[in-house]
């Protein structure tokens, strides 16, 4: 029973605590056994006081470094959202609580997946009662979630001859959008203007001028062109193009091709995703109702930043689907459909299997003949 | 000062501190003294030198290569010819080193080197030295190791924080020596010790001691061996040099008898010198807890007082243990102990170091019965041996026979001669040549002056003369009092002789034929501080040098003692409790009678409820604080918004003050720094709910004293 208590009392006194030595630390346990072992063999008071004194230090590093961490409050701060491959901040916010001792020596890390990731973050001395905020760059690779375990602390003070590391469970989630690429202004013409030639251009509500005409009664007041009027002193309003012009509808194929490596296949995917995501932001930028089809998820046609960070997060978490797996025969049925929607469709590359399902569509892009972007 | 040149410092600090220490030994050659104390004036002044180029100037490696050579050579020609011991003749190697190291101290992986030289002169110190300095070294060095690791580590970190590790950058950075930052490390140099002192006391000490060696030169002493010649001791007698202290630990003040700490006996005189003809010794058993037992078992003896004490012994070059007549057990660090037939305590060979050790003696007295015994009563063993009588000028027993023609008791003839010892003699130490063909006739009746030994010896020899047996004692007064530490210092100056009689009921009884001589007094003052001094170093002694297992074994069975007394009080106490009935009220008067513990518990009940009025009182005032300081950041803020527009920037109403901020470093670039931080922290306050440290409301106040003064 005893035994267990203190086995329990081990473990409960050094949960979230971890300790190594330091070469210096190396040395001096090294030395300090030697005169352990010189003052048993002769005996000599002073020796032992010597090796006292150097067990003291070994003791007094342990209750220093504990107390740093004790009285220091460790928080993170991130953005709502990252894009993979795109460097955003995020920063470590430090209090030391204490209003009496500094904290002295500690260097601060992200706990991601179980490994301590050193962000360069390094406090050499913070006053009592004082607190600060110190950013980092952080750059993402993968798209998805991307989990924060938590913060580990480490530190040598005082002596250097131990680094005890404590870890912080601060659990938090955030969200890695697929990577956004510059498309080119040729390549957005180009997938746009597919169909625009034959279509007749209506008015409607929308943000797009179409016309300036007189007013006629029953006009909206708000539509009135203020500084027209002025110039040719009559009543001028505008008009806009009707946004059922303006839909977009971006279908992103899952089914990775059958290429010898799997590995490609996979950037392939990536990249596939990368174009979908960059072809949402674009079209959203430009005003677009933009459908997002992912395998068989859809998201409604609909405009706005909310509706691009619903779409986005939708493509960081979106799978590859292996080729053994059931593929869909035939065209794409959408149930809500538009006149003179332009519908892209992405594949990782091109699949004959995949050429049923992409019927219809107003312009079909290979990630692998965008290998440039 | 900068991190750079704090480290260096107190590198070399620390190296001074060990060379004290190492110096202090008197072992180190002047040379190295010398050497070692120039080196470290000329690294200390590189460190504050007002020319750069001076604290850079390096001797020539060749220079430094050959002087190695040469320490070398002369270190292995000291172990060879010279001290012959290892320890000694490394010393000119470590000396150089240091001396190579202090003045080369350039990059800060040399620091580490360094403090290991230093640690070793230190090291060699403590097996060099017993002396209580150091202790006042030991003390001055841990605080400053602690400043020097600390400065060290910081450098360290600081130097790795730099995304290039550089050591440059250590120039720049300034040192974090606030008040706090100054109490906080002497604090911790305060808990080590404390720390160490502790794991001092609880560590086991075993002592099982290979390739010991014995350190420091005995005492060399006179008149314990088994042979004296009459008048050496005369020659100790102006020594004062300490030789041992003695505690009585059952008393507090200064006893009132005089004590006489008894070293050899002896039976035989042959008219120049005394010897010990039966010196057989005889092993004494040892018991399990380490106890020799000692004596008689005599009856009488079994009930008698008992006298404690705790003697301190210098290394002397004689073997034999002192302590007050009659030893009845002796326990020491010591394997065996012999005791010879006339109750003399030997040790197989001298200890060449300081020697602990207790005794417990029971003294004897006179009864009434040999007051009044006559010369018949004596057994013929006492009778052969001692009272044997060299030929010896006839002049000496007539002397004794007339001394004693009255008297018809052995003791009423013992205080004769020794009142007119006391009487017609002078005591001088100045008695010419030290060994005389007939030294007691000289002293009887030439020149009736000498000491000790003389008096002793006359008494004896007049005792044995009338038939008295008697027998010659050296050994110690007890010497100067110490107020400070209850015990005596014992010196060679109180090397004394007196005499032993034997009575049939009572045994040896000590009689002193000396005069008493008037001690010179030095200053009070003088005499106060040494005193004091020397108190502190025989608990050093005591509490430090000579902390063994055995104290151990004692400290750890008084906190058992404590312990179960403690638990018995509170077994008491509960019991009490339970059992109380006892408070009553006297409804006329409007009084309640309590016991005792009542009113301790009241006084406690009424302590807890101040501390947590205290602690309520605190929190309150601490929420106080709080509102206070978001206060005072809307008011820092305000304050912030004033100056700005005296410098004609307005902060529009419909405006954040994040926005405002931005404006700010548009607008009045020079001042969006401070702007922005005073934001931030206003942020903080009304948004994150995130009071202001004490500190950062001193910095808000930094930036708004020198907001005013930024150019527009």
């Amino acid at each position: 029973m005893p035994l267990l208590s203190f086995r329990t009392f081990f473990r409960w006194a050094s949960r979230n605590r971890s300790i190594r030595l330091t070469s210096e630390g190396i040395r001096f346990v090294l030395l300090s056994v030697g005169i352990g072992v010189a003052s048993l063999n002769t005996g000599n008071n002073l020796l032992y006081l010597l090796f006292a004194m150097m067990l003291s230090l070994i003791v007094i590093s342990g209750i220093l470094s504990e107390r740093c961490f004790k009285q220091v409050q460790v928080s993170r701060r991130l953005p709502p959202a990252l894009f993979a491959n795109q460097a955003a901040t995020a920063a470590f916010v430090i209090a030391n609580r204490s209003s009496r001792l500094p904290v002295f020596s500690l260097r601060i890390m992200d706990l991601i997946e179980a490994t301590a990731v050193n962000r360069g973050i390094y406090l050499l001395h913070l006053f009592p009662g004082a607190s600060t905020t110190q950013s980092y760059p952080l750059l993402v690779k993968r798209r998805g979630p991307y989990v924060f375990e938590g913060i580990k602390l480490f530190t040598r003070f005082p002596f250097g001859l131990f680094v005890k590391a404590a870890t912080f469970p601060l659990q938090e989630e955030v969200m890695v959008y697929p990577e956004i690429k510059n498309l080119s202004r040729v390549l957005f013409d180009d997938v746009s203007m597919v169909g625009h030639d034959q279509a007749l251009i209506q008015r409607g509500q929308g943000t797009t001028l179409h016309n300036l005409r007189l007013y006629q009664p029953g006009d909206d007041s708000r539509a009135i062109h203020w500084k027209t009027t002025a110039r040719k002193s009559l009543l001028i309003v505008r008009e806009t193009e009707a946004e059922d012009q303006r839909h977009v509808t971006i279908v992103l194929h899952t089914h990775v091709c059958d290429v010898p490596d799997d590995s490609d296949s996979h950037a392939l995917f990536e990249r596939a995703v990368s174009l979908a995501a960059s072809l949402a932001v674009l079209f959203t930028e430009r005003m677009y109702e933009v459908r997002l089809v992912v395998g068989e998820q859809v998201l409604a046609y609909e405009i706005g930043e909310a509706h691009l960070a619903r779409m986005l997060s939708l493509l960081a978490v979106c799978r590859p689907i292996s080729e053994t797996a059931s593929q869909p025969t035939g065209p794409l049925q959408l149930s809500e459909s538009y006149g003179n929607e332009l519908t892209i469709h992405v594949l990782a590359c091109l699949d004959p299997r995949a050429t049923s399902t992409t019927y219809g569509a107003s312009r079909v892009l290979l990630a692998s003949e965008y290998m440039d972007l | 000062m900068t991190l750079q040149r704090a480290v260096r410092v107190s590198a070399k600090l620390l190296t001074l501190v060990a060379f004290c220490a190492l110096a202090g030994t008197g072992k180190l050659p002047s040379v190295l003294v010398i050497g070692g104390f120039l080196a470290l004036a000329v690294g200390f002044a590189q460190e504050f030198a007002p020319s750069s180029r001076w604290s850079s100037a390096r001797f020539p490696r060749p220079i430094w290569n050959g002087t190695l050579v040469i320490a070398c050579l002369v270190t292995v020609a000291d172990f060879i010819w010279g001290t012959q011991q290892a320890l000694q003749a490394s010393l000119y190697v470590l000396v150089f080193l240091m001396a190579n190291k202090v003045l080369a101290l350039s990059q800060l992986k040399d620091v580490p080197q360094l403090f290991v030289i230093g640690f070793l002169e230190f090291l060699s110190a403590a097996v060099l030295t017993v002396d209580f300095w150091y202790a006042a070294a030991f003390v001055v060095y841990l605080l400053t190791a602690i400043w020097a690791l600390l400065m060290y580590h910081l450098s360290c970190e600081a130097v790795q924080s730099m995304s290039v590790a550089d050591e440059r950058c250590l120039i720049l950075m300034p040192v974090p020596l606030t008040a706090r930052f100054f109490w906080t490390t002497n604090a911790i140099a305060v808990a080590a010790l404390v720390v160490a002192s502790g794991i001092f006391l609880v560590m086991p000490r075993t002592g099982f001691g290979f390739f010991q060696q014995a350190n420091g030169t005995p005492i060399r002493t006179s008149g314990f061996s088994e042979k004296v010649d009459l008048g050496v001791i005369g020659t100790v007698k102006q020594d004062a040099t300490l030789v041992m202290r003695v505690q009585f630990p059952e008393l507090e003040g200064e006893p009132a008898d005089r004590m006489y700490l008894k070293g050899a006996s002896f039976d035989h005189y042959t008219g120049q010198s005394w010897t010990n003809t039966f010196s057989r010794r005889r092993l004494s058993a040892k018991t399990e807890d380490g106890l020799f037992e000692i004596g008689s078992n005599r009856a009488p003896l079994r009930n008698a007082r008992r006298v404690n004490q705790d003697i301190l012994l210098e290394p002397l070059d004689i073997s034999v243990l002192f302590g007050l007549p009659f030893v009845s057990e002796v326990r020491g660090p010591f394997a065996s102990l012999e005791t010879d037939s006339m109750g003399g305590l030997w040790l197989p060979h001298a200890l060449p170091r300081r020697l602990q050790y207790a005794i417990t003696s029971i003294p004897t007295h006179l009864s009434n019965e040999d007051r009044q015994g006559d010369l018949s009563d004596y057994p013929p063993e006492i009778k052969k041996r001692f009272l044997q009588l060299p030929s010896i000028d006839p002049n000496v027993a007539g002397l004794a026979h007339a001394l004693t023609r009255d008297i018809t008791t052995p003791y009423g003839m013992t205080i004769a001669i020794k009142q007119h010892l006391l009487s017609h003699y002078a005591y001088s130490l100045d008695v010419g040549s030290m060994l005389s063909a007939s030294p007691l006739e000289e002293f009887l009746f030439i020149r009736k002056t000498g000491y000790c030994e003389h008096y002793a010896t006359a008494m004896v020899v007049m005792l044995r003369a009338v038939g008295i047996p008697a027998r010659l004692v050296t050994g110690f007064l007890p010497g100067e009092w110490n107020d400070f530490g209850h015990y005596y210092t014992v010196r060679q100056q109180d090397a004394h002789a007196w005499v032993e009689v034997w009575f049939p009921h009572s045994g040896w009884i000590t009689f002193d034929p000396t005069p008493s001589v008037m001690k010179t007094f030095s200053n009070p003052l003088v005499k106060q501080v040494g005193g004091m001094i020397d108190s502190i170093r025989l608990k050093w002694d005591r509490f430090v040098i000579h902390y063994s297992f055995y104290d151990q074994m004692t400290v750890a069975q008084g906190v058992r003692n404590q312990g179960e007394s403690v638990r018995a009080s509170i077994t008491n106490i509960m019991a009490t409790l339970k059992n109380w009935s006892a408070l009553r009220w006297e409804l006329g008067t409007g009084q309640i009678s309590l016991p005792p513990w009542m009113s301790s518990v009241a006084v406690l009940l009424c302590a807890l409820l101040l501390l947590s009025m205290n602690a309520l009182l605190r929190k309150r005032t601490t929420k106080a604080a709080f509102l206070n300081r978001d206060m005072a950041a809307i008011h820092m803020y305000e304050r912030m918004l004033a100056v700005l527009a005296t410098r004609g920037v307005n902060k529009p109403p419909g405006t954040t003050p994040l926005e405002f901020s931005k404006r700010i470093w548009q607008e009045y670039h020079a001042a969006g720094p401070l702007v922005q931080e005073l934001t931030v922290l206003y942020y903080r306050v009304r948004f994150g709910h995130e009071p202001l440290s004490q500190y950062d409301l001193q910095q808000a106040e930094e930036l708004l004293m020198r907001l005013p003064g930024v150019p527009r």
